[in-house]
């Protein structure tokens, strides 16, 4: 399929197709995410969703979605979506499906699934070369339960069962790396923030077959602590401070598509979220924070 | 938390009661209505020098709660029906190499995702008959904050005693329900500490003594342990000769029916001469019981059986209760699943119905009280 050319964000759909009024929170960086990604997919895809935030997204009789959903368990989403896709290729050499009936096969998963209960069905899934596009949302723990850690969670966050004194002790999981140790068709980082960005990487994703990854942070309001008119804000901070890079894997090679210059100390990130207010009062806690600004300065020093 | 009065939900209850158990072990995964058990573990733990872990999933879960238990530390987990449903095979596991573990299941409308938020008595089934094979178990239903907590302690005990995994069902309303209870001091309670083998020689892991119960062994402890799911031997290696087989299951499916006394939890209220009687359990029995003494001011001879361990069922107890009843109601918010338990224990003689809400919201006591009037009117 050909790519569209997003040269500037004019040339962004100006219609969107996800509607409005969901039940997600207010300021959901996901839902952000998964509006923006839909204007690219457009509405012959099928989103196979994992339980999460998301799975409350349509409410009968009213649903956001212009085309079809299907719920799976949390663990097979990448499962269901091979069931999908292989019933669709069925009924499409049979001549059931009309050729312009493009359907794009999306699984919808939070942080939960995506990088922790449904890693072996996504292992699985790549394995067998299944036509998909993984559309992750990643606001860095289980927050339709209450913002538990995940394996997504980063290190010094609060959480609902993480509370000690420093927050996370392990390290957020590297999903984009895993995938890439996978070799997909596709993978790239993306952040609702950077709609052009977004844009380019899904559109791309789109004109792949194979396994796909679009892997989104998503800043979380209710989980995260802040006020939800500041989702943008704190996108733009996680990829200014280098905290969250945007990159892509293409053609064997892991590109960047944002290099912060220069880049802000990560302080100026972690002080805009309630998660990492222990890390800042009574006192700073000048170890974790040096450990966080440490991790990102080894990430680029690595990259550049 | 110390001793004396406090005021708490269930799920905290729940996570005290096992802490006071000498539960020192939990592994969870996040799922309403049920997460508060596990954050409470998370920051109740490490005060007690135990460890919470919140694990990949919910199959995860539960083995890492059999390998703390086997490894010699009293262990738990936490989680509602779609959780429950992928725990099912470890509980196999646990009930097929006798490992003792706690497992509390805060019921929701299912199936499937079904309606996370909204309470629901629909896993006593599943709760029974969840994992594959005829398996020993025990599950407890305890309908108030404060029962939450004592049938919790009381779960990790039956536990370790006869080392099955027990299940403490709940319901969402209980679970978020706050209510007043007193919390025991510290040494007073009767806990049961499970029998350890005692390092002969001859040891056998499965050959059990009069009582059915094998004595338990773990690493480090100077035994090589073995721990298998396949059939087993006394010696606790595989075996498919019938004669064996035969003759380890019959103890293992008969371990509990020795100790139906100690096991079989149960109350009456009115039941001597109960010609119209309520069997009712967890937050249902509640309305049950408001309902009962409603129709007893009417004049009509009602009376409430709340079976607190639903598995094995306290079968003579009930019939004892149901001996002057002409007509049984058994209110649960499902599609109808101990009645059928209740019919098969009643004589033949009693009319057996259910009264059933599966729209995610408890019964009422008006909804029971107008059943009984019409049962009593129709007798």
């Amino acid at each position: 399929m050909k790519e569209p050319m997003y040269k500037s964000a004019r040339d962004l759909p100006s219609a969107h197709l996800l509607g409005a009024g969901t039940a997600m929170c207010a300021g959901c960086g996901g839902l952000e995410v998964v509006r923006e990604a839909y204007d690219v997919l457009g509405e012959n895809t099928v989103f196979v969703n994992a339980a999460g935030c998301m799975t409350l997204m349509s409410v009968y009789p009213f649903t956001p979605f212009r085309g079809s959903w299907l719920y799976t368990a949390m663990a097979s989403a990448p499962a269901g979506a091979q069931g999908v896709r292989d019933a669709l290729d069925i009924r499409r050499a049979k001549g059931e499906l009309e050729a312009g009936d493009d359907l794009e096969v999306v699984v919808l998963t939070g942080d939960g699934a995506g990088y922790g209960m449904g890693l072996s069905a996504t292992s699985a899934a790549i394995d067998r070369g299944l036509d998909f596009l993984y559309l992750c949302y990643d606001n860095e723990g289980y927050g339709n339960t209450g913002q538990q850690t995940s394996p997504a969670t980063p290190h010094g966050a609060r959480t609902a069962t993480d509370g000690a004194l420093a927050g996370v002790a392990g390290e957020k999981k590297d999903l984009f790396g895993i995938w890439v140790a996978n070799r997909p068709t596709y993978a790239a980082t993306v952040v609702g923030s950077e709609p052009l960005d977004l844009a380019r990487k899904v559109a791309r994703a789109k004109s792949r077959s194979g396994p796909r990854l679009i892997l989104a942070l998503a800043p979380c309001p209710t989980g995260w602590g802040f006020e939800p008119s500041e989702t943008v804000a704190i996108g733009h901070l996680a990829v200014r401070t280098g905290i969250w890079p945007l990159k892509e894997y293409v053609d064997g090679r892991v590109e960047h598509t944002r290099r912060p210059h220069p880049r802000l100390p990560v302080t100026d990130y972690l002080k805009t979220q309630a998660r990492f207010a222990h890390l800042f009062e009574p006192e700073p806690n000048e170890q974790v924070l040096a450990e966080i600004q440490a991790s990102v300065d080894a990430y680029w020093d690595a990259v550049e | 938390m110390t001793a004396g009065m406090a005021n708490l939900h269930g799920n905290h209850a729940c996570a005290l009661g096992a802490i006071a158990a000498g539960c020192r072990f939990f592994a969870g995964y996040p799922i309403t209505p049920s997460s508060e058990i596990a954050e409470r573990m998370s920051r109740e733990l490490p005060l007690v020098g135990g460890t919470f872990v919140q694990m990949e999933d919910e199959i995860a879960s539960m083995a890492a709660v059999l390998g703390a238990s086997a490894g010699g530390v009293k262990s738990m987990t936490a989680t509602s029906g779609p959780g429950f449903s992928l725990k099912q095979e470890n509980i196999g596991l646990a009930s097929m190499a006798e490992i003792p573990c706690v497992i509390a299941n805060v019921m929701r409308g299912g199936p499937s995702t079904g309606m996370p938020t909204r309470p629901a008595q629909s896993d006593i089934m599943q709760a029974r008959w969840g994992s594959h094979g005829d398996h020993p178990l025990i599950a407890l239903a305890p309908a108030s904050v404060k029962e939450i907590h004592d049938q919790t302690i009381r779960a990790f005990n039956l536990s370790e005693r006869y080392r099955v995994p027990v299940m403490v069902l709940f319901d969402q309303v209980i679970a978020h329900l706050l209510e007043p209870i007193e919390l025991p001091a510290a040494g007073s309670l009767d806990l049961v500490e499970r029998r350890w083998a005692n390092g002969d020689d001859g040891y056998q892991p499965y050959a059990a003594g009069a009582d059915g119960i094998p004595a338990m062994t773990r690493p480090g402890d100077g035994h090589r342990t073995h721990t298998t799911g396949l059939t087993h031997a006394e010696d606790g290696f595989p075996t498919q000769d019938p004669d064996t087989v035969t003759r380890v299951m019959d103890r293992l499916l008969g371990k509990l029916d020795q100790h139906g006394q100690d096991i079989e939890a149960f109350e009456c209220h009115d039941t001597k001469d109960a010609e119209v009687l309520v069997v009712a359990y967890g937050i249902s029995a509640r309305a049950a019981r408001r309902a009962v003494r409603q129709a007893r001011e009417r004049g009509i001879a009602a009376g409430l059986f709340r079976p607190i361990t639903l598995w094995p069922f306290p079968e003579q107890a009930l019939r004892t209760a149901a001996d002057q009843a002409r007509s049984v109601l058994v209110p649960e918010m499902n599609a109808g699943q101990l009645v059928l338990e209740v019919e098969r224990i009643c004589r033949d003689e009693v009319r057996v119905a259910g009264l059933n809400r599966v729209d995610g919201q408890p019964i009422e006591p008006s909804q029971i009280a107008r059943r009984i009037e019409e049962m009593a009117a129709d007798d």
